[in-house]
């Protein structure tokens, strides 16, 4: 009996030690190696868009923030609404903290013009500054951005989808432009994960400045 | 074995009886009605109008408590057929952005949509029957 209820305490231990193992996400995508061997992991490259209000958005916007990249396109006649439906409550819980972004890019750039996303920013009932939509003038670059950076698949096809062939995904991107999550941004469960995890991958970022 | 008081018509026909009440149950006319407009619903209006019904802020309109649904009649079935592209208003709210119609969709399911949004999340409107949506698409069809 004495064993029985060291071993429960054992377990207890164990179990409050597992806890309080922070949460650690990984860095996501193919890492290069440079001639001298040392690993250098994916990083979102240099970009430059066009926002809603038709300033410049650049990777100097995002410097020292946390943020989440989404695709999607004003006329999407699918998954967009349900993404953008999710996103609020994103915006809901972190609009207001000025170490945080969203840059939801347009895969129909050239339709919607910094006009056409101010107006759906403000008929969406979006509000936060926090909150860029973003356009360019050059169509494929926005799709090269996606693939080479943000890892994701997506193609203009044509007839089906409203033209364009996209992911709902929204990506999680640190303060040093690495990928450290991907998120349905269709389902409202993943969404609430990403919720969840924002404040872990912040408390990460924290502890790893003070070190 | 006898059963007093049971007929022998009902000893002999229970498990007809049965199915029969079996079949009410689940197969009820208006019962099939709703659930293949539910099912369509899901299919071609769910992404946009959402699982409530609530649509999405001023991007897109609601179709729970709507009163363009409620008030709205078989006419209802050219904009499902159609499509929109003009403003609307609803519950008092002006929409502009233009929704893609089902040209494809047959009249029976064109009514079996409707009858489910005029019936879903506590929305109650009168019935429309098929002759009436029938009758809207043949007014409202493109002339050649």
């Amino acid at each position: 009996m004495k064993y029985l209820s060291f071993s429960f305490l054992g377990a207890l231990l164990l179990f409050s030690c597992e806890e309080s193992v922070p949460h650690t996400f990984p860095i996501i995508g193919v890492p290069q190696i440079t001639e001298s061997g040392d690993t250098i992991p994916h990083q979102i490259g240099g970009f430059s868009f066009i926002d809603q209000n038709g300033a410049p958005v650049t990777q100097a916007t995002v410097e020292g923030k946390i943020y989440i990249a989404d695709f999607f396109f004003t006329r999407c006649p699918d998954i967009c609404p349900m993404m953008s439906k999710n996103l609020l409550k994103v915006e809901e819980a972190f609009g207001t903290q000025n170490d945080f972004l969203i840059l939801s890019h347009s895969l129909d750039p050239l339709f919607d013009t910094s006009e056409e996303l101010s107006r759906y920013k403000r008929d969406l009932g979006a509000r936060s500054n926090n909150w860029y939509f973003l356009t360019t003038p050059d169509e494929d670059y926005v799709y090269e951005v996606m693939m080479d950076d943000y890892l994701l698949s997506g193609s203009a096809t044509g007839a089906l989808n409203g033209g364009i062939f996209h992911t709902g995904k929204l990506v999680l991107v640190d303060q040093n432009h690495h990928i450290r999550g991907y998120y349905e941004g269709t389902d409202p469960l993943d969404v609430d994960r990403l919720i969840e995890d924002i404040p872990l991958l912040m408390a990460e970022m924290k502890q790893k400045g003070t070190e | 074995m006898k059963f007093k008081g049971i007929p022998t018509w009902v000893w002999y026909t229970w498990p007809l009886l049965l199915m029969a009440i079996f079949f009410l149950v689940t197969q009820g006319g208006g019962e099939v009605a709703s659930n293949a407009g539910k099912r369509l619903y899901e299919q071609h209006c769910q992404s946009c109008h959402m699982p409530d019904g609530m649509g999405l802020g001023k991007l897109i309109p609601p179709l729970a408590g709507a009163d363009y649904v409620l008030q709205g009649g078989p006419e209802l079935a050219c904009v499902l057929r159609y499509g929109l592209t003009d403003t609307i208003l609803v519950n008092g709210e002006f929409y502009s952005r233009p929704m893609a119609g089902l040209p494809k969709l047959p009249a029976v399911e064109v009514r079996s949509i409707l009858l489910y949004i005029r019936s879903a999340w506590g929305n109650s409107a009168p019935e429309i029957s098929f002759d009436e949506v029938q009758a809207a698409l043949n007014d409202c069809a493109p002339t050649e």
